[in-house]
């Protein structure tokens, strides 16, 4: 009987504006969450992915450096299955056409775990030799199609078959590049790898877990810092990386929609409970037990959710696998498959935020008395237990704690989103106030506008302040993305080199210094020696440095050292002299701020196992983006001469010299090319894909914000309809009310518009300085768009909620006492 | 027209019909009434007779389905809304039973809104000038939560009179007071009625304050009668 009443209520109300408010907020805050935290599950997931199948083995040791026989050796001995991988990234030629791919030269069995999949099933399971496997994006870019050849180093390769996925793509942005796969024995003709070159040598293990632990634990001891032992067990969460951040920053979005979605609910709770004390005690009078009062509700409440948290959870999994489907090409393949937790658990937290809203609003309806029948002038008296409230608070963190799973992060956010939200909602509602007395005696609407902002200053501050957040959200977003592609497109000085060349040999340098020379380019080969600092001043680095400044890149992995014999001319020298002293060291200005590195000291390196030290003579700036080789540590001759160095440089090409770099790598066909302009487009359109996916989310947070602000401007409609009817018998006219209502939305609209370009420009200077490293400017667009959309969005939601009032329906209103 | 001073209000021959889903309603036909400048008139009638309908014709606040309104020589519903509403902020004006006060004005506040709706600049001081008027001098800045129903009612008063009205509609203005209160504002009511020199026209189920109206009528089954002082007597129990 209750749960037929319920569902007659469910039905009968959606009628009414505040019940339907609410299962659009449910509907909107679950399909936003459940895109929000699939993809940036997905996300961290494939960034954090281990399982076999994706590693391609149970086990990967993986080092910067070749591996020594002895480790396969090892593994051959405790019984497990073995298999060598060389991963690099060198320029494969077709034609006039040239790509940098991302090679893996393999060994049979491989993979040892999972499988590779091609386009057209293939007899063998690897290419046979002189054959190459490739991505379909290899041979579209360069124009080919399966049965051609083409070009690595010295070798020539037919493409036997299209690849559409394989375990064992490597990590980082060696994933990105188009993937090759080609055999091992192939590699020494090719010419491309050479002591100093840079490849990852991975060894795939697999076998019995009792086998696979012993390794791991006899191998401990024995690993250096340039090799790292991988299992295929659980996620180890990564962060410090593209992917990784991305799949925060959208749980982080997730939990702000959280909060605009929990927000919406209790208001719209709110008004709905209001709304329900007649009927309840209608209810009562008519003999429903008090008892039933908790089951009608909670059914009817289950019910909305189911009504509207499904379709939610569905439109959000369509748009989280459209988005999926546009950043198909950065993702790493295959994708961990969706997580059902994940899936469901929006809907869950809809239904969580709706328990505590609805406990908080619904419970003192209990109460409700039936005298209140007999008083209908008593609505003021709506049975509210205080005490009730403290519930929702603590309820909602606990919530969001669950969510984001960490306290920390979920403290820190949402004290710093109210904060900031109720210091912005302040800021917009003294603005306003202000604004009304700037213009007092200007408008003849004014001593009402006045009243107006006076009565609704609680709502104003509310309305305000989640209007900036939003509008601040966007801006950010959009500028911060429009200013990165100009900056990349207009900033570079005509003279910037536009192509990088590395993997130069010893033996190859004189001729390529040559070459550069015939062909008239001024550039310079700078050695590069890869090695690690160990200690300074002859205290060993863990102890000398704080855990952060461990984390520096100058310390936390190998770093290229070179020689030259003065301060590059694209550097400049900021402290001390160029010295060349045997052992004199010039540091990068950054590296020593954040080092706490002085002129004097003396800091001790490593490459390979030799060791030696340098005192640091001079202090560089360094351009970083001046697309140069640039280094932290610049030696003077006379140390590390004799250790095995690859050269590096670059140079500038015009679009007449696009020949050029075609007959360097003919008379050097083991050389990288990398081509700049073509890096940044990919760089451009990796941007736009990703702020693509990013508009998806901020037009569905957008929504939200809306359907909030709906509630909001919902709220008080009641009273305001008794409002404008008082002011119409008193011979305000229809148009007067209007203008009223409209002025009032332009002034929240302007006022929160205004806080949103003044914050936005505040973060955007601070993101461009700081995350960037460039030089923020204004924004006059900003301050012009802002505020109008901010105007259009109030004015067209309060248009929507405001129904005209005619004048019979005015007086009705007021005559019936209520 | 001659030079004599029009009536405050003249219905002529008034109908009105509500459609409903099932038959059409009609609360009255062929309905006169005819009003001078400065007469009080009180209408009674069971609940449901119609006068708050009645009431909101007179007031051109609704159209009559059939029949003419004049007030004050007028016929202000051949006026378009602007025109009416500014007429009616003029010359109109209203008291509730429930006081409608809005609650996050203060007293002077709440009685200063129809001239600011005007666009009148003295309203702050005329607003307390009416306040004296009602004996609330001391009660300006105090929110209507803070006073009693019946000095909400007192203020509902001096708002009503604030722009100097020429008819005053009053809807059961002592409906939501007890007997005593009530007494005070119709003393109240009648005392600024002949300050101003008002016409007012109420509705009541109070007999007291009917009684003290110059002339009183009754709707009954769509007709206006009018009630001579003897029958009201009789009739006393409504
Ligand atoms: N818009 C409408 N549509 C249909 N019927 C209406 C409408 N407005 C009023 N009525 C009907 O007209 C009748 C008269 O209503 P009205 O409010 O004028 O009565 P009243 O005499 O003022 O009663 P009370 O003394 O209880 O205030 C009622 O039966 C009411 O249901
Ligand atoms: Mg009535």
């Amino acid at each position: 009987m209750i749960a037929k009443l319920a569902r007659r209520q469910l039905f009968s109300q959606l009628r009414r504006s505040d019940w339907r408010a609410l299962l659009i907020s449910i509907f909107l805050m679950t399909s936003l969450i459940t895109l929000l935290s699939l993809t940036g599950d997905r996300l961290q997931k494939s960034v954090a992915q281990r399982s076999a199948d994706f590693l391609g083995a149970d086990m990967v040791l993986s080092s910067s450096r070749p591996l020594a026989d002895t480790w396969q050796q090892d593994a051959q001995k405790l019984g497990l299955q073995s298999a060598p991988v060389i991963q690099f990234a060198s320029m494969t030629e077709a034609g006039d056409a040239m790509l940098l791919a991302s090679i893996r030269a393999v060994t049979p069995p491989y993979p040892l775990r999972g499988e590779i999949t091609l386009q057209e099933a293939a007899a063998t399971t690897l290419p046979e030799l002189g054959n190459i496997w490739a991505e379909p994006n290899v041979l579209s870019r360069l124009g080919i199609e399966v049965g051609d050849t083409l070009q690595i180093g010295y070798s020539t390769f037919t493409v036997s078959h299209v690849i559409t996925a394989s375990p064992d793509r490597g990590s980082g942005f060696r994933s990105f590049n188009p993937q090759i796969i080609m055999r091992s024995e192939d590699l020494a003709a090719t010419g491309v790898i050479a002591p100093g070159s840079r490849a990852q040598y991975r060894l795939l293990l697999a076998g019995d877990a009792d086998a696979l632990a012993t390794f791991k634990a006899e191998s401990q001891t024995q690993l250096q810092s340039w090799q790292r032992l991988y299992e295929a067990s659980g996620d180890q969460p990564t962060t410090r990386n593209a992917i990784g951040n991305a799949g925060q920053y959208l749980r982080l979005s997730a939990l702000f929609a959280l909060l605009l979605g929990a927000f919406a609910i209790y208001l719209s709770m709110r008004r709905f409970a209001a709304d329900q004390q007649q009927r309840t005690a209608l209810l009562l009078s008519l003999g429903l037990p008090r008892a039933k009062l908790l089951p009608l509700f909670s059914w009817q409440l289950v019910l909305g959710w189911l009504l509207a948290a499904i379709p939610g959870t569905f439109i959000g999994l369509g748009l989280h696998q459209l988005m999926m489907l546009t950043l198909a090409d950065l993702l790493p393949k295959p994708l961990p498959a969706v997580d059902l937790f994940a899936l469901f658990s929006s809907a869950a937290l809809a239904g969580a935020v709706l328990m505590l809203a609805g406990l908080t609003t619904l419970l003192p309806l209990g109460k409700a008395s039936i005298l209140s029948l007999f008083n209908p002038n008593s609505d003021s008296t709506f049975a509210q237990n205080k005490r009730l409230y403290w519930i929702l608070p603590p309820g909602l963190f606990l919530l969001m704690v669950l969510f984001v799973e960490s306290v920390v992060l979920a403290a820190l956010l949402s004290v710093t989103l109210l904060l900031a939200g109720w210091l912005a909602g302040w800021v917009v509602q003294r603005l306003i106030h202000h604004a009304c007395s700037l213009l007092k005696g200007r408008l003849r609407l004014m001593p009402l506008l006045t009243l107006r902002i006076r009565q609704q200053r609680q709502w104003h501050r509310v309305q305000g302040g989640v209007l900036v957040l939003l509008l601040t959200l966007m801006t950010v977003l959009f500028f911060a993305r429009q200013d990165l592609l100009q900056q990349w497109q207009s900033q570079l000085p005509a003279d910037t080199p536009n192509r990088f060349v590395i993997n130069i040999q010893p033996w190859e340098k004189d001729g390529v210094t040559e070459w550069l020379a015939e062909q008239q380019i001024d550039s310079q080969l700078y050695p590069m020696i890869r090695g690690r600092i160990t200690s300074i001043n002859g205290v060993d680095k863990d102890d000398a440095f704080t855990p952060t400044q461990l984390e520096h890149n100058t310390l936390n992995r190998e770093l290229n050292l070179t020689f030259t014999d003065a301060i590059p001319a694209h550097n400049t020298l900021e402290a001390g002299a160029w010295s060349d002293a045997k052992e004199s060291i010039s540091v990068e200005q950054s590296m020593a701020t954040d080092l706490g590195l002085q002129l004097g000291d003396t800091l001790g390196f490593q490459v390979g196992s030799e060791t030696f030290t340098g005192r640091i003579t001079s202090i560089r700036g360094v351009e970083w983006a001046s697309f140069r080789p640039n280094f932290y540590v610049i030696f003077s001759p006379g140390v590390i001469d004799a250790l095995p160095a690859t050269y590096i440089t670059s140079f500038r090409l015009d679009s007449s010299q696009q020949g050029v770099s075609k007959t360097l790598l003919s008379d050097f066909p083991t050389l990288t090319v990398i081509d700049i302009e073509q890096l940044l487009a990919q760089a451009q359109e990796l941007i736009s894909k990703l702020s693509d996916s990013a508009s998806m989310i901020m037009v569905l947070t957008l929504l939200s914000g809306l359907v909030l602000i709906i509630t909001i401007v919902q709220q008080d409609l009641v009273k305001r309809r008794f409002e404008v009817a008082l002011l119409r018998t008193m011979g305000a006219t229809e148009r007067q009310t209007r203008q009223l209502d409209m002025l009032e939305y332009c002034m929240i609209g302007c006022a929160s518009g205004l806080v949103a370009c003044f914050i936005s420009e505040g973060l955007l200077a601070l993101i461009y300085q700081q995350l960037l490293k460039i030089t923020p400017q204004w924004h006059p667009l900003l301050w012009l768009c802002v505020p109008a959309i901010a105007v259009l969005l109030l004015t067209i939601t309060g248009r929507l909620v405001r129904k005209p009032l005619p004048l019979p329906t005015s007086y009705t209103l007021l005559k019936s006492g209520s | 027209m001659t030079e004599t001073t029009p009536y405050a209000l003249e219905a002529n021959l008034l109908a009105k019909t509500f459609a409903t889903q099932t038959e059409p309603l009609t609360l009255f036909e062929n309905l006169s009434l005819t009003i001078e400048q400065g007469e009080s008139v009180a209408i009674i009638g069971q609940s449901g007779a119609g006068k708050s309908t009645l009431l909101s014709l007179l007031a051109g606040l609704d159209e009559p389905t059939d029949g003419s309104i004049r007030l004050l020589g007028e016929d202000i519903n051949h006026l378009d809304d602007e025109a009416r509403s500014r007429w009616r902020a003029t010359h109109l004006s209203f008291i509730f039973q429930s006081f409608h006060l809005l609650p996050e004005l203060t007293a002077q506040e709440n009685v200063q809104l129809p001239l600011e709706i005007r666009g009148d600049r003295d309203a702050a001081e005329r607003a307390r000038t009416l306040l004296t008027q009602v004996g609330l001098k001391e009660r300006c800045h105090h929110y209507p939560s803070q006073l009693s129903g019946g000095e909400q009612q007192r203020v509902a008063i001096a708002r009503a009179f604030v722009t100097a009205p020429h008819i005053l509609f009053a809807d059961e203005p002592t409906g939501n007071l007890d007997t005593k209160t009530g007494e005070k504002i119709i003393h109240q009511l009648f005392d600024m009625n002949a300050t101003h020199q008002t016409t007012l026209i109420l509705i009541t189920h109070d007999p007291a304050l009917a009684a003290r109206c110059s002339r009183q009528y009754r709707l009954e089954q769509g007709k206006l009668l009018e009630v001579l002082p003897q029958q009201e007597v009789a009739t006393h129990d409504c």
